[in-house]
């Protein structure tokens, strides 16, 4: 035990790094709604009126990318036993919902 | 021999507590962790929590782990009295387990359970002078931070614990201030968490001042059954333990922003610390305890107690039963408790969804049901229609 003490401060950076690392990754794919405050709304407006109009719940929604026009979103159905997650891609100008082909 | 006894002895009463919670049924905030949905807390506690999905009695599984982790740190009191005389030890530790927000709080399945317990480590490396582990304790405030952002309530007893330690300035001011901008890396990766967050922060800024008042100092009062509640604020003013009294103010103002019934036991490892700063307040330990009995009596018999079934789990069991595929179509508003209830996704109920619903859940009005080829089931509490 003493061994491991000796190394609380490593494993406590490291575990910050790794936090960070992972962190970071997801912040990628959101950059573009930080960035753009026109973007962000139009994002904004998009879900809410996807997800209100197929009936899904807020909390099951997560934004997967943002490239062009397109913005692909998973949704995790939650419940009790596996959790079923689809992906769709909205499009930023007509607000058409596809399902993703790489997914 | 006679501290096991007394370990079993509590974890007989843990387990009653879980029971008495588990009458009811799972709250949405509870089925909220235990389906890890990722919103408003950070993943830490939520996913340890799904980590049980797969057992049929999940819920009452974390029940009677919260209601243990809670009575039974009763012997972390008891290590920080242990210079107090056998009977200020015993009125603590009865002080504690006869606190309302014990009684009524540990048996449920909520992140303020968890980041109390917290909390009470942290007053207990405080109050004990313990230094020889600064990364671990910094790993701590960062899994405290991880489980729920209500940790950060008690910054000021961190800092205090830092700042007395010798290691350099600059390691003390990463300690505690990386988690901190880990935490808000994380709720910049989560604009859903970000948006509850802050929806949550303001909610009570509409209530008139004297109201947020007396919610406050009912919560504070409620969560150390009254008697706790007053030594261990007196404690804290008498024993000069500034750390305890900025946390304390931060727990009453967190209240006036975003009450919600779960908070109360933020206060109750303050109110210890309180009490251990300065153990002169329990100079008539004897009555303090039956007091303190009496209180919890006196709530509990004016207890709101909710034996019955949500409806939630009436209808889902018998929806759970049929044989069909589809979605369960949920019309009104409603909780994560009905997802957590059902094998099947939960959507909102929209007349154009019909065609991929098995059973549509009427909390309100749903139009359209009836011209669709379903029919409805009777003897259920709510309305609820099943597809031919």
């Amino acid at each position: 035990m003493e061994n491991v003490n000796r190394h609380q401060w490593l494993i406590f950076w490291l575990t910050c790094v790794t936090v960070a690392a992972v962190l970071l990754i997801r912040l990628g794919p959101l950059l573009p709604l930080y960035t753009n405050a026109d973007l962000r709304s139009r994002t904004q407006a998009l879900i809410q009126g996807t997800a209100q109009r197929e009936g899904w719940i807020l909390s099951g929604l997560s934004i997967r990318k943002i490239s062009g026009d397109n913005l692909q979103v998973l949704y995790r159905s939650y419940l009790r036993g596996r959790d079923p997650v689809e992906c769709f891609g909205i499009s930023l100008t007509s607000g058409q919902l596809s399902v993703c082909d790489d997914f | 021999m006679r501290r096991f006894l007394v370990i079993i002895g509590l974890q007989a009463y843990a387990v009653l507590l879980a029971l008495y919670q588990g009458l009811g049924s799972v709250q949405t905030d509870e089925a909220k962790y235990l389906l890890n949905i990722p919103y408003p807390h950070p993943p830490l506690g939520r996913s340890i929590l799904n980590w049980l999905e797969f057992v049929p009695h999940q819920e009452l599984v974390w029940r009677i782990v919260f209601a243990t982790l809670l009575v039974q740190s009763v012997w972390l009191i008891a290590s920080m009295a242990r210079k107090f005389t056998p009977e200020d030890k015993l009125t603590l530790c009865g002080l504690w387990m006869f606190a309302a927000s014990v009684l009524f709080q540990s048996g449920t399945v909520m992140m303020a359970v968890l980041t109390a317990l917290q909390g009470m480590v942290f007053v207990w490396l405080l109050l004990s002078d313990e230094d020889r582990y600064p990364g671990w304790i910094a790993l701590l405030w960062l899994a405290s931070l991880f489980t729920a952002y209500q940790a950060v309530l008690y910054l000021p007893i961190v800092i205090a614990i830092f700042i007395r330690m010798r290691i350099h300035t600059y390691l003390k001011i990463f300690a505690v201030g990386v988690p901190m901008l880990l935490m808000a890396l994380y709720i910049v990766t989560n604009p859903l968490a970000a948006a509850s967050f802050i929806n949550a922060g303001g909610q009570n800024l509409q209530e008139p001042i004297s109201e947020l008042l007396k919610v406050t100092l009912t919560s504070w009062l409620w969560a150390g059954s009254a008697i706790l509640s007053v030594c261990g604020l007196i404690g804290i003013l008498r024993g000069k333990q500034w750390a305890l009294l900025l946390s304390f103010l931060l727990v009453a103002v967190f209240h006036m922003t975003s009450f919600r019934q779960y908070y109360p036991v933020f206060f109750l490892p303050i109110l210890v610390g309180g009490v251990i700063a300065y153990p002169q307040v329990l100079k008539k330990s004897a009555t303090l305890l039956a007091l303190q009995i009496i209180m919890a009596t006196y709530i509990f018999a004016h207890a709101d107690l909710s034996f019955a079934e949500s409806s939630a789990r009436t209808v889902m069991r018998e929806v759970n039963q049929l044989p069909q595929e589809g979605a369960v179509l949920i019309a009104g508003s409603f909780g994560h408790q009905w997802q957590y209830e059902s094998r099947s996704p939960v959507l909102k109920y929209r007349p154009s969804l019909l065609s991929k619903a098995k059973v549509v859940v009427c909390l309100e009005e749903c139009s359209g049901v009836s011209d669709y080829e379903f029919y409805q089931i009777t003897n259920i509490p709510q309305e609820v229609w099943v597809r031919k």
